[in-house]
This record gives C-alpha cells, sequence and structure tokens, in this order.
C-alpha cells in the first residue's frame, strides 16, 4: 500500500497538469467579459484602463436592455414548467411503450435538437407570420418549448430506466388511482429527472438566439436578441454587463443542478 | 386494529385463462378457496403462478373466466378498487416516505381519519416488530426489516384477502425461516385469506394450508401439503415435491413391470382402473439400504426389493442421504445415520420396501422434469 502511494500522486499531478490548462481554455474567452464590463470607456480594449459601474448602471435603466432581461426570464420561466410538465408525460408515455412506436416517437420528440436552429428558425417563422404570433410572448415560448422539450423528455426518460414499476402497482394494490399512485409515488421518485429537466429547459429558452431572430420584433425582444442587435450595430460595453449577469445565472442553475442531482445520489 | 380476527374472505376462480399473443400463460384455472385459508402456489418459473396472481391483483386483465372475492367479481373492477393487500418480491416499498409513511399510505388512500390512521400505524408496526424504525427511511433498513415493512403496509387496514409474491426469496435462510413463523403467526392473528407464491418446495410445505401446484400453466395439483408428498396424483409433482426414488416401466394386472423385466407387487387398495407405461415411486424414508455383497438375508425384510448401485452419498446431520442408480432408474434413499456408511460408493447395494409405501403414477409423455 505504502509502495503504491507516491505512484498514485504521480499520476494525480499529471492530471492537474493537463485538466487546469485544458479548464483555462474553454473558460478564459467567458471570463474576459467580466473585466470589459468594468470599463470605464466606450471601447472593448482589454485590459480595460481604469473601473467603472457605468456599463451596468447603463443596463438597469435602459428599457431595451431591462426589458430584454425580463422578457427572457418570463418566456424561459414559462417554457420550463410548459416543458417540464410535457416532457415528463411524454418520457412517462415512452416508458409504457416499447418497439417501434416508441423508436418513432422518441426521434420525433428529440428531433429539435438536431435540426439545425437556422432552418427550424425559417420554418417556424413562415408558419408565425401567417398565424401572427411572431413577436408575442405566445410565440416566443411555442417555440422555446419546441426546443426546450426533448431535455426534458432525455432528462426525465434516463431516471424512468432506472424506475421500479413494482412501486406503482404497490400503490395501486394500496387503494391509489392511476393519477394519484402517478402523483405520490411515481413524480417524487422521478423528481430529479423533472429538476434538471426544468433547468435545462430553462437554460434553452434563455440562452436561445437563432430563432428568437426570427419570430422576435422591435416590441418584443429577449436578453440574447437585444445582445445580437447591439454588436452588430454599435460599440456598447453594456453588453459586458449583460453578458456578465448571464454567466452568473447560469452558473448558479447549472451549480444548484449538479448539487441537487449529488445530494440526491448520497 | 379495530377488529381483531377480521375473516378473510373466500376467494374463487373459475377457468381463468390469460393469453399473451399466441402464448397461453395460464389455461382454465379453476380454484375454490376457503375463508381464512393459506393457500400457496407452487411451481417452477414459468410455471403460471404469479401471472395467475397478477390476475387476482388485477395486474393483468384474464383473457377469459371469472374472479370473485366473498361472492363479488374482481374481474372488472380495477387495481385500486379491490381491497388486497399485497407483498412484492421486491419489497416496492416507497423510498420517498418513511416507514410509518409507508404503512400509513392505504390507511390514507382509504381517507382513515388521522387520528385512527395513527393508532392503525402504530398496532401494525408493533405487530411486525418495527415499532422503533418508524421514522426511518426504507433505505436505511435491512433486508428483513424492508420485508416487515412490506407485510405491514399490507396488512394494516386488515384486508380480506393477502397476495405475497415470493416475498422471502431475497432472504438468507435463518432469515427466511424466522419471517416464515412471523407470517404464519399474523395469518392466524388477522383470519385473513393468504395468497402465497414460491418456486420453494420447503417453504410451500412449512406454510400452507394447501398448495396448488403449478406446471406449464395449468393446475397439476391441490392438496395439503401431507396429500401432495404422500399422494402425489402424477410425476410432476412427486418430483417437484420432496425426494424420491423412481423406476419406469408399465402397470398390468395389478403389478409393476420395470422396463428391464422385473415385477413388482403393489399395493392392491390403491385402485388405479388403468394400464400402461407408468412410473413407480416410492419416498427415500420407506426404503431400506444394504451392502449387496454382506446381507442377502436382509433384503426378505420388505416385499419388493431391487439391487442398483450407490452414486453418492450426502451427510445431513440425523441422517444419510445415497443416490442410488437402478436399472430403470434410481434416485434417493434416506437412511437413519448408523454411525458410517452402508456401503462404498460405486458399491452394489440391495433396496427394499413395503409394497403399500410404492405409488404408481401414469408416465406423462412429453416429460420434461423441471426439477433436476
Amino acid at each position: 500500500m505504502t509502495k503504491n502511494r507516491p505512484k498514485i500522486k504521480k499520476s494525480r499531478l499529471f492530471l492537474y497538469l493537463l485538466c487546469v490548462p485544458i479548464a483555462f481554455w474553454l473558460v478564459a474567452p467567458t471570463l474576459v467579459v467580466i473585466p470589459l464590463s468594468f470599463t470605464p470607456q466606450r471601447s472593448f480594449a482589454f485590459p480595460p484602463p481604469g473601473f467603472s459601474l457605468e456599463w451596468y448602471e447603463n443596463f438597469f435603466t435602459s428599457p431595451q436592455w431591462l426589458g430584454g432581461l425580463l422578457n427572457s426570464l418570463q418566456i424561459a420561466l414559462l417554457v420550463a414548467s410548459i416543458s417540464s410538465i410535457l416532457g415528463t408525460l411524454a418520457a412517462y408515455g415512452l416508458s409504457k411503450t416499447s418497439g417501434f412506436r416508441k423508436t418513432l416517437s422518441n426521434g420525433l420528440l428529440v428531433s429539435p435538437i438536431l435540426i439545425p436552429a437556422v432552418i427550424f428558425g425559417v420554418g417556424v417563422y413562415a408558419v408565425f407570420l401567417r398565424t401572427g404570433l411572431v413577436g408575442t410572448m405566445a410565440g416566443f415560448v411555442l417555440a422555446h418549448t419546441m426546443l426546450a422539450l426533448p431535455f426534458v423528455v432525455v432528462n426525465v426518460g434516463a431516471v424512468l430506466v432506472a424506475y421500479d414499476t413494482q412501486l406503482e402497482r404497490a400503490a395501486w394494490v394500496s387503494g391509489a388511482g392511476r393519477i394519484r399512485a402517478f402523483m405520490t409515488v411515481t413524480l417524487p421518485v422521478i423528481w430529479p429527472g423533472v429538476a434538471s429537466g426544468f433547468l435545462f429547459a430553462f437554460i434553452t429558452s434563455f440562452d436561445e438566439v437563432i430563432v428568437s431572430a426570427f419570430i422576435s420584433s422591435p416590441a418584443l425582444q429577449t436578453l440574447p436578441v437585444r445582445m445580437f442587435t447591439s454588436v452588430q450595430r454599435e460599440v456598447d460595453p453594456t453588453i459586458a454587463a449583460a453578458a456578465t449577469l448571464i454567466i452568473i445565472l447560469t452558473t448558479a442553475i447549472a451549480l444548484t443542478a449538479i448539487f441537487t442531482r449529488k445530494k440526491r445520489k448520497v | 386494529m379495530t377488529s381483531e380476527q377480521t375473516p378473510g374472505a373466500a376467494l374463487e376462480l373459475d377457468g381463468v385463462t390469460k393469453n399473451f399473443g399466441s402464448f397461453t400463460a395460464i389455461q382454465d384455472v379453476t380454484l375454490s378457496i376457503e375463508p381464512g385459508e393459506f393457500i400457496t402456489f407452487l411451481g417452477p418459473s414459468g410455471s403460471g403462478k404469479t401471472t395467475t396472481l397478477n390476475c387476482i391483483a388485477g395486474f393483468e386483465d384474464v383473457t377469459a373466466g371469472e374472479i370473485t372475492l366473498a361472492g363479488q367479481s374482481l374481474t372488472d373492477q380495477p387495481v385500486h378498487r379491490r381491497n388486497l393487500g399485497m407483498v412484492f418480491q421486491g419489497y416496492a416499498l416507497f423510498p420517498h416516505m418513511s416507514v410509518e409513511k409507508n404503512v400509513a399510505y392505504p390507511l390514507k388512500q382509504r381517507k382513515v381519519p388521522k387520528a385512527q390512521r395513527e393508532k392503525d400505524v402504530t398496532a401494525t408496526l408493533e405487530k411486525v416488530g418495527l415499532t422503533e424504525f418508524r421514522h426511518r427511511l426504507p433505505s436505511q433498513l435491512s433486508g428483513g426489516q424492508r420485508q416487515r415493512v412490506a407485510l405491514a403496509r399490507a396488512i394494516c387496514f386488515n384486508p380480506p384477502l393477502l397476495l405475497m409474491d415470493e416475498p422471502l426469496s431475497a432472504l438468507d435462510k435463518a432469515l427466511r425461516e424466522q419471517l416464515q413463523q412471523e407470517i404464519r403467526r399474523i395469518h392466524r392473528d388477522l383470519g385473513t385469506t393468504v395468497v402465497f407464491v414460491t418456486h420453494d418446495q420447503d417453504e410451500a410445505l412449512a406454510l400452507s394450508d394447501r398448495i396448488v401446484v403449478f406446471n406449464k400453466g395449468k393446475v397439476v395439483q391441490v392438496g395439503t401439503p401431507r396429500e401432495l408428498y404422500l399422494q402425489p396424483e402424477n410425476v410432476f409433482v412427486s418430483e417437484f415435491v420432496g425426494e424420491s426414488l423412481m423406476i419406469s416401466g408399465d402397470y398390468r394386472n395389478s403389478q409393476f413391470h420395470s422396463d428391464s423385466g422385473t415385477v413388482f407387487a403393489t399395493d392392491t387398495t390403491q385402485e388405479l382402473g388403468w394400464t400402461g407405461p407408468a412410473q413407480m415411486m416410492i419416498r427415500p424414508e420407506n426404503i431400506s439400504i444394504h451392502d449387496a455383497a454382506a446381507s442377502a438375508d436382509t433384503a426378505a425384510t420388505g416385499e419388493c426389493s431391487v439391487t442398483g448401485f450407490l452414486e453418492d452419498i450426502t451427510y445431513v446431520g440425523n441422517a444419510v442421504k445415497y443416490r442410488v442408480g437402478l436399472p430403470d432408474g434410481g434416485g434417493i434413499v434416506r437412511a437413519e445415520d448408523i454411525g458410517g456408511e452402508v456401503a462404498d460408493i460405486g458399491s452394489e447395494v440391495t433396496l427394499s420396501w413395503a409394497a403399500a409405501d410404492a405409488r404408481i403414477l401414469a408416465k406423462e409423455t412429453s416429460e420434461e422434469p423441471a426439477h433436476a
């Protein structure tokens, strides 16, 4: 045992030497925007020549920026809620079928992930133009739900694979009808999958820019669309402040997801 | 419990058949189970015993036939309205609920008021000896404790019928025997009708008032443990329940003619009413075994005797089991331990028995003994 110890430490060291640079390489470009957001000048010069909270002030006072953030949050919450319910039901249904029907339904449900967003966006735009959904909250929620649904189906499906269907039978025998058994036994047991599906759906909607660009209007923009427009038309470090806020939010969500999952496993 | 000695209900199965596509899982199962009876479904895996249980519970719809409990048809009732208690093979405890919540679950579904619920849960946990574990989660319990919780959940509402699907198969032998005793005690206390499924013949013999033996989707015999052991009606039951010595031959003129031509006298009180290919079965403890070389004279003590080769010897504590090969069969002979073996492995031995202890069974045509 004592002989093996230094060996393990050596391999650990090698692991760190390899992984720390890779992690840095992956994260550094994202982190660059954080110092940029504190620049006192209207420029993207790096490193910033001083410190100021001007762009944060601008973000929270501009109706376009703050409005975009509030729109995004509202849409993402609705999308996450709707797709969690629909996706959980779909995954539950899929877990009870097999064969061709399962393969086909599963393929259809997951296809929005595989189709290039531009193509999806054009299609959605064409349909929404005819139905008057362009630039509406309902339109955003509908389009984003299609994109977010697969993440819920996959997450809940993964938990359902390990779910012991005897539990449900035990609930039925105990006198619970199908719906009550699902709500009191199945759902609490598969809850970690539903929760991480919800978070994935939230982030999918919150981050979405391509499809959103097609269906947004000057009256209703999401934050990523606002950022995209800003970066194309003007030099405005408010975008760095916005980006920093998004990083904080998504990191918080991802960490929550990771830690709740870990806690469940113990 | 509010009312001790709640009588169990009578369960009737009438021509119950279940097909899965073109496969017939159970065929024409007809049974009449008395109120308060402890019935075991015994059979090898795939024999239809679990399918029959699932039909009673309502997890499977029957293809044909009728199931009634206390005179009421169950066939069109959904699972949750059948008012049954059930213990599952893998316990199926709700992992997110404490022991006490698990046990209270059926009471809650029945809208039992909270105070009464508390009382019933406490009484049931006491019955299964889990009072101090009521706040634990299932994951914090041992296998035996989990099985007790599953049992408590199934009996807390005094069901007229308790179904148990191989509930002890995951436990070790000592624990299994202890829980068998507890199940018998609880059955006596509650007076509920029990249907217990197992593939373990010892368990079936130990627990049951009556045993229903299944093979290939059919009921092959129903009887008390003693009846099944002493009067099996076919080769399958005689091989599946207990050990035996088998000789293959023909039955004619009230005599058994072995394939190699030896003629044995049979029990004249056993009216068979048929002739043809048959197996003669003798239970191990009814046979005496002697070294063929040493004792030509002792063979005369039994009415029937035959010579064979000793294939194997197993010492089982209070007795010795001999595996003997015969020209037309073979099997197990059980003899008192005489402080050593009667002969060495590979030597010739003489077996003898009283004609009344031999049982003649019709040979089954496509017989595949599921029990080696």
